[in-house]
C-alpha cells in the first residue's frame, strides 16, 4: 500500500501546530504567513481555520493569525458577512489587545461598516495597539469622519498612536496635517520622526 | 485600479519602512526574513511579493511585482 505524501493543506496545517521556530516573540508573524497560505485553499483551508478558533481560545498568536485570515476572505452572502462580522465582533471582547487590534482590522477589511459603533467603544482601550486599529479602521471606512479624529490623535501620549494618525493622514492626503507633521519630525519617538518625515514629503510632493 | 501618485508613495513606503510598519501592527519579523528584506532593499530589487502577509495585502495588484527601484523611476516621471 502506497503511503502518499501530506498535501500541502495538511503540511500548513501542521506547521499552524507546532510552535514557532523562532520563538514567541515572531510567534505572530510565523502564525499570520501560514494561514496567509491556508486562506489560499479556499473551502478547505477556510473550514480548518474556522475549526481552529475553537481549539486556539489560549492561544493568542495563532487567534490573531485566524483573524487575520478570515479578514482576507470575500463572502458572497449576506449570511457570510454577518457570520463573519458575529465571529469578529466576538473578539472585540478578548483579553489579548493584539487579537482584539486584528478583529478591528479584519472587520475594515471587510468592509463590515455595521461594526462602527462596537468599534468606536472601544477608543479608550489601555493598548495603543488597539487604538491604533481604531484609527485605521475609521480612516478606512469613514474617511470624512476620521479626520478630526486623526488630528486630535497626532496629540496623544503614545507613540504608535501618533505613528497610526501619521500613516492614515497621509494616506488621505489630508494637507491639512502638514503644520502638525512638520512638529512631528522632531518627536521623541524614532517612528513617529519617521513616520512624519514620509509623510510630509508626500503630502507636499503630492 | 489606476496607478496614480498616491499608490506608488503608498509602495514605496511598504518596500521602504516594513520593520516600522510591522513594529505598528505589532509584528517582529523574523531575524532570517529582516535581513532578506534589507539586502533586496539595499539593493533596489524588493517586490510587493517579498513582504510579509500583513503590508502584501496593502498592495494595489498592479504594482505587486514592481521594484523599489521601479516605483522610485515612475514616481521621479509625475
Amino acid at each position: 500500500m502506497s503511503i502518499l505524501a501530506p498535501s500541502k493543506l495538511q503540511d500548513l496545517c501542521y506547521q499552524f501546530e507546532r510552535d514557532s521556530p523562532d520563538g514567541e516573540s515572531c510567534s505572530d508573524f510565523f502564525y499570520q504567513e501560514i494561514v496567509d497560505e491556508i486562506v489560499n485553499f479556499g473551502n478547505e483551508g477556510i473550514a480548518y481555520l474556522k475549526h481552529e478558533l475553537i481549539t486556539q481560545q489560549n492561544h493568542p498568536s495563532r487567534l490573531r493569525a485566524i483573524l487575520f485570515g478570515l479578514g482576507q476572505l470575500s463572502p458572497k452572502t449576506l449570511k457570510e458577512r454577518n457570520d463573519l462580522t458575529k465571529i469578529l465582533l466576538n473578539y472585540l471582547n478578548s483579553p489579548f489587545p493584539h487579537v482584539v487590534s486584528e478583529a478591528i482590522d479584519s472587520l475594515a477589511s471587510l468592509n463590515l461598516v455595521q461594526s462602527t459603533d462596537r468599534v468606536l467603544s472601544l477608543n479608550q482601550h489601555d493598548s495603543p495597539y488597539v487604538r491604533g486599529s481604531i484609527l485605521r479602521f475609521m480612516a478606512k471606512l469613514h474617511p470624512d469622519k476620521a479626520i478630526p479624529l486623526l488630528l486630535e490623535s497626532l496629540e496623544s501620549k503614545d507613540a504608535i498612536v501618533r505613528e497610526n494618525a501619521i500613516d492614515e493622514l497621509d494616506e488621505l492626503n489630508i494637507k491639512e496635517a502638514i503644520p502638525y507633521l512638520s512638529k512631528l519630525v522632531n518627536d521623541p519617538d524614532i517612528n513617529v520622526r519617521q513616520s512624519a518625515q514620509t509623510a510630509l514629503e508626500n503630502l507636499l510632493d503630492s | 485600479m489606476a496607478i496614480d501618485k498616491k499608490n506608488l508613495q503608498t509602495v514605496k513606503k511598504l518596500l521602504t519602512e516594513y520593520e516600522r510598519l510591522a513594529n505598528k501592527y505589532n509584528l517582529n519579523i523574523s531575524p532570517v526574513k529582516l535581513k532578506q528584506l534589507d539586502e533586496k532593499r539595499n539593493l533596489g530589487t524588493i517586490k510587493p511579493t517579498d513582504l510579509f502577509a500583513k503590508l502584501r495585502k496593502e498592495i494595489p495588484k498592479e504594482l505587486e511585482n514592481t521594484t523599489l527601484e521601479e516605483v522610485k523611476r515612475m514616481l521621479k516621471t509625475m
